[in-house]
């Protein structure tokens, strides 16, 4: 199978001096078209770090990201777009912006595409893309009033409106409720019907059996 | 500018504090601006008057002025004619020339001076020489005549005044001249005169050095005419005028300043809240592919809304109308846009406090 995103002995440590933590070391990874892998470990172990530099939100301290064979370097433009590109993120603290409508969250990404699709594609795909998480009827419903669960349906639409390659998932189940966190993963794990791979961090061992793959992360 | 829009939207957001805060700083800069404005005046008054000053100029003003015109005999006006013509002193006439006659100056406000020791006393006018001649202010470049008559005589408009040309007088302070047509006509004239434009002129005479008898032979001519003058030694009077009127401004600026600091500090303060809250749509706006700089104008949008978009419609308002508020107004501006670039720094910093946090 292709790879799609590796690690090559990717560090990241934050602050300086006596301030100084070291959050992952050397961390070598890849991950296959079409596939799941769980990302576990205990608090602290740096899952959501390696997630982030991964999907090149922060960049290594040592070691590189390659994307599709490319080692995705370069200025914070070329890295903004390629993570608009290849990415699609699920993240449990920044599911959805309140006081903005269903339709507005999940246009994000689409704003940054390069190129920017129209307003009649947009919505389109909007539409489609919010009826594959059964949301379709709360297109214009203000955010904040959606249950946590609709909340995260949500922000799984728009992790996957822009088609990506990978989805990064950072605890998406953590706040739900065992049948809803089932239901949310059925949806994020969906995209690799597509050909597309699926990152996730977790501690739930349920959202890792469900994983082609699974990942320790050691403190 | 979709970024600059999104930061309208979040001070739209909360609209009730913004428009508040906007509100309160719009209110204090149009104040300090004013209030500016008139200390600029001041200054200038101050450099005008240290001229008359090193001068030893004597100025007139007019007992009970609103009394029935003053007829004074020709030999006092001659008397004034002669010392304007040695350079020993000039005049001018600022509001009363042709009031019988709508049509003087193409019905433009005129400025009418007397003496060649003009282009010395104001350079900064670049007055054109030798009179008689006319010049028109900056904003008068084309006023459809092409020349004034006074007393019989046509005085032609030979150029244009520098704009934002002001003449001081030390009854009326700084007199803009953009609007104005200004004329230097010849001491022949004075005696023409009507009474009333000749009152004016000889109540605003200033003497340089003269002696206390050319005084007391110039307001006894005056007063047999019924017009009574007490005269001011500038050197005297006008130190103690302009340290009262400075300080009273200066209290005045600082009261104003210390409101718009404390008016951007309470909006600083609440942006920073704001920052915290939006800090989740930030992040999930960078998370699908939003660069630092959008950020950046997304806050920077939203701090304008508040701190630009009224008080710099305002001002910029106060500088099209032009005259002694147009440089208070520019100077405010300055602070202001000073003060969006202190605010946004800060906020941008406030977000990437909380990046490095979470």
């Amino acid at each position: 199978m292709k790879t799609v995103l590796t690690a090559c002995n990717v560090s990241k440590i934050y602050g300086y001096g006596r301030t100084q933590v070291v959050a992952i070391h050397n961390v070598s990874l890849d991950i296959t078209a079409g596939e799941a892998v769980a990302l576990m470990g205990p608090s602290g172990s740096g899952k959501s770090t390696l997630l982030k530099v991964l999907g090149l939100i922060s960049r290594p301290t040592e070691g590189s990201v390659h994307i599709q064979g490319t080692e995705a370097g370069g200025n914070e433009r070329c890295r903004a777009q390629l993570r608009n590109k290849f990415f699609g993120f699920v993240h449990q603290d920044f599911a959805i912006i309140e006081n903005e409508t269903v339709e507005r969250n999940v246009m994000i990404p689409l704003e940054y595409a390069n190129p920017r699709p129209g307003r009649q594609e947009r919505r389109s795909r909007i539409q489609t893309m919010l009826d594959q998480v059964n949301l379709g009827w709360a297109l214009k419903k203000n955010a904040s009033r959606l249950s946590m669960g609709e909340r995260q349906r949500v922000a799984i639409a728009r992790a996957l409106v822009n088609d990506p390659v990978v989805v990064l998932a950072d605890e998406p189940t953590a706040a739900l409720d065992g049948a809803t966190a089932q239901e949310v993963m059925t949806l994020i794990l969906s995209i690799k019907e597509r050909g597309a791979s699926v990152l996730v961090a977790t501690h739930d061992d349920r959202v890792a059996k469900r994983c082609d793959r699974v990942v320790y992360l050691e403190r | 500018m979709r970024e600059v829009w999104k930061g309208f939207i979040i001070a739209l957001r909360r609209w009730s504090t913004m428009l508040l805060l906007t509100g309160m700083i719009a209110a204090a800069c149009v104040v300090l601006s004013l209030a500016l404005s008139d200390v600029l005046s001041q200054v200038a008054v101050l450099r005008g008057a240290e001229q008359l000053r090193e001068r030893h100029a004597v100025t007139y003003t007019a007992y009970y002025p609103h009394g029935p015109c003053s007829r004074v005999d020709e030999v006092t006006v001659q008397f004034l004619a002669d010392m304007i013509d040695r350079q020993q002193a000039y005049t001018a006439i600022v509001f009363n020339m042709g009031l019988d006659d709508p049509d003087f100056a193409g019905g433009y406000p005129s400025l009418v001076l007397f003496g060649d020791i003009l282009p010395d006393l104001f350079p900064d006018l670049q007055l054109d020489e030798p009179a008689p001649c006319a010049m028109s202010g900056a904003k008068l470049a084309e006023p459809g005549i092409e020349a004034v008559s006074l007393a019989g005589e046509d005085i032609p408009i030979v150029k244009t005044l520098p704009a934002g040309a002001t003449f001081f007088d030390v009854n009326v302070t700084g007199l803009p001249l953009d609007n104005r047509i200004l004329i230097r006509a010849p001491t022949e004239t004075l005696s023409s005169l009507q009474p009333i434009e000749q009152e004016e002129a000889l109540t605003r005479a200033v003497m340089f050095a003269p002696t206390s008898e050319t005084v007391d032979a110039y307001v006894s001519g005056c007063l047999q005419g019924g017009l009574s003058l007490i005269p001011h030694d500038v050197a005297v009077d006008q130190p103690q005028r302009f340290r009262e009127i400075m300080m009273t401004s200066a209290m005045y600026i600082v009261g104003m300043l210390g409101f718009l600091i404390l008016a951007l500090a309470t909006f600083l303060s609440s942006a920073r809240l704001t920052m915290r809250q939006e800090y989740r749509t930030f992040k999930i706006r960078e998370m699908c592919g939003a660069t630092p700089m959008h950020i950046s104008i997304q806050i920077g949008g939203f701090l304008a809304a508040v701190v630009l978009a009224l008080p710099v419609t305002l001002l910029s308002l106060l500088v099209m109308i032009g005259g002694p508020f147009a440089a208070g107004a520019l100077w405010v501006m300055l602070a202001v846009v000073l003060s969006f670039f202190f605010l946004w720094l800060t906020s941008v910093r406030e977000v990437r406090v909380q990046d490095q946090i979470r």
